[in-house]
């Protein structure tokens, strides 16, 4: 087999396997349907071009897990990210496993949380990496993930609660 | 909450997810786009895409005249490959045949221009341009830190098979306080600079905290206006690295780095996430203010 199509081949296996998970993870990340759709197909285009490197040391995974957890947050909160026109968003379908208020809730609380934040939550508890993968991940100590995840759950511990509080608040009313 | 009820509300907000339609065939079409662009931009950056080919890289853009070659070439081939169903032979020379479909005519490329020497291991070139020239006037008129190796060159714009979007630019080693980093000045055609990436956005990108692409390491980017009203992109990654880039009125777009630690992360397409050098230079004395006035310098050679 020639080395473009040894590429093709397993570059189309990796994506069929891999694909929703990592838009579940962009979307985690930058709390946008649409954008975390961007991010992915960036994501998967730089895989590809770097394919054969990243296939011979076995790190597609962390790849292109960097690129989403660097590029993710930053790019939902730069100022000149750009709009997309009203009749360009297609609708949106209602979660079935989750009613659309309670996610609503869920990434209302994960996008309070600061940057540094947000990623160790999505890494830690959502991928599942171990403190020391999550350090190795994002170049912090050991530490910093263990406060950062401390502090992040904390916050959300409140923002849940606070929201929770205030629908139950506007129910009795 | 513990963290197994976070991890099943996680997983519950992303369920959407698992309905979606997975069609590898879109990523994999914008893969090879990507990788096209990135030849293709190889060959855009005249001085640079040399230094690839004398290193056995690949080079999916013809960059030089050339004349048609049904008989084929003389010559060792050093490497064949040109995108889907075509192929390209670079020869021991530089110079390279090109054979876009199969059984098709095949163009033989001629590397005129490009003969590179190293003073110590680097690319130059034998067509100079005056981009450290300019870039010297502003922040380093006496020539003390653009000293070690550089590379400049001017690639006329040629149509045809053998055909390419012109460019000019220069490289150099940035020498100071006993670090060394480098510099770099581009003035690239508007054809390239404005090809839209995957998402159809054209370069430069305006959400992308890079240059020409999104795969930079800088962290700040903001647009300044200079005190004559020009718009100037400008970004930092601490105090180590600095970029400015200006579309000029004739639409080709200036770009002026310097990079104490030379990761060459943006622009240029050999960017690594490492550093290129041993001894950084930990803060290059250029500023911001230095690579707007080179990038915004109207007497900056382009490939006309």
């Amino acid at each position: 087999m020639l080395g473009s199509q040894r590429r093709d081949q397993e570059f189309s296996e990796y994506v069929a396997a891999r694909r929703s998970r990592l838009v579940g993870t962009a979307y985690l990340l930058c709390g946008d349907r649409h954008l975390a759709e961007d991010l992915v197909q960036t994501a998967l285009a730089k895989l590809y071009v770097a394919w054969p490197r990243i296939r011979r040391s076995d790190g597609a995974d962390a790849y292109v897990r960097r690129i989403l957890v660097n590029a993710g947050i930053d790019a939902s909160r730069r100022p000149w990210r750009r709009e997309q026109a009203a009749g360009d968003v297609p609708e949106q379908p209602v979660d079935e496993g989750l009613g659309l208020e309670d996610r609503d809730e869920l990434m209302t609380a994960l996008s309070t949380l600061a940057a540094g934040q947000r990623r160790v939550i999505v890494l830690r508890f959502w991928l599942g990496l171990s403190v020391e993968e999550t350090a190795a991940d994002l170049q912090i100590t050991v530490g910093t993930v263990k406060s950062q995840s401390s502090k992040a759950l904390q916050n959300l511990r409140g923002q849940l609660a606070d929201s929770r509080l205030a629908a139950l608040m506007e129910d009795a009313s | 909450m513990n963290e197994n009820d976070l991890h099943e509300q996680l997983a519950r907000s992303t369920a959407w997810t698992e309905d979606l339609t997975v069609d590898p065939a879109g990523d994999l079409a914008r893969g090879r786009r990507r990788l096209r662009r990135r030849r293709a931009t190889v060959g855009a950056g005249s001085a640079f895409a040399v230094a690839l080919v004398a290193t056995g890289g690949s080079l999916a853009t013809a960059h030089w005249g050339g004349s048609t070659d049904p008989a084929g070439v003389a010559g060792q081939v050093q490497v064949e490959r040109y995108g889907p169903g075509g192929k390209v032979e670079i020869r021991s020379d530089g110079s390279y045949v090109i054979q876009p479909t199969p059984g098709g005519p095949s163009y033989t490329c001629s590397s005129r221009g490009q003969a590179f020497t190293a003073p110590g291991g680097a690319p130059s070139n034998t067509m100079e341009s005056n981009h450290l020239d300019v870039f010297a006037s502003y922040a380093d008129p006496d020539r003390r830190h653009l000293v070690g190796r550089e590379t400049s060159g001017v690639t006329p714009t040629k149509t045809g098979p053998c055909g390419h979007p012109g460019s000019a630019g220069a490289r150099s080693d940035w020498s100071e306080a006993g670090g060394v980093g480098w510099v770099e000045i581009t003035v690239i055609p508007k054809a390239v600079h404005e090809q839209p990436n995957d998402g159809g956005i054209p370069h430069p990108r305006a959400d992308t905290c890079g240059l020409t692409d999104d795969r930079s390491t800088f962290t700040a980017c903001w647009v300044t206006t200079t005190a004559d009203g020009k718009q100037v992109r400008v970004g930092t990654r601490g105090k180590q690295a600095y970029w400015a880039s200006y579309v000029r009125p004739d639409g080709q777009l200036a770009i002026a780095t310097v990079e104490g630690d030379g990761r060459r992360s943006d622009p240029g397409t050999f960017g690594g996430a490492e550093p290129a050098t041993q001894n950084p230079v930990a803060e290059p004395s250029v500023t911001l203010a230095e690579l707007i006035a080179t990038v915004t310098d109207p007497s900056l050679e382009t490939a006309g």
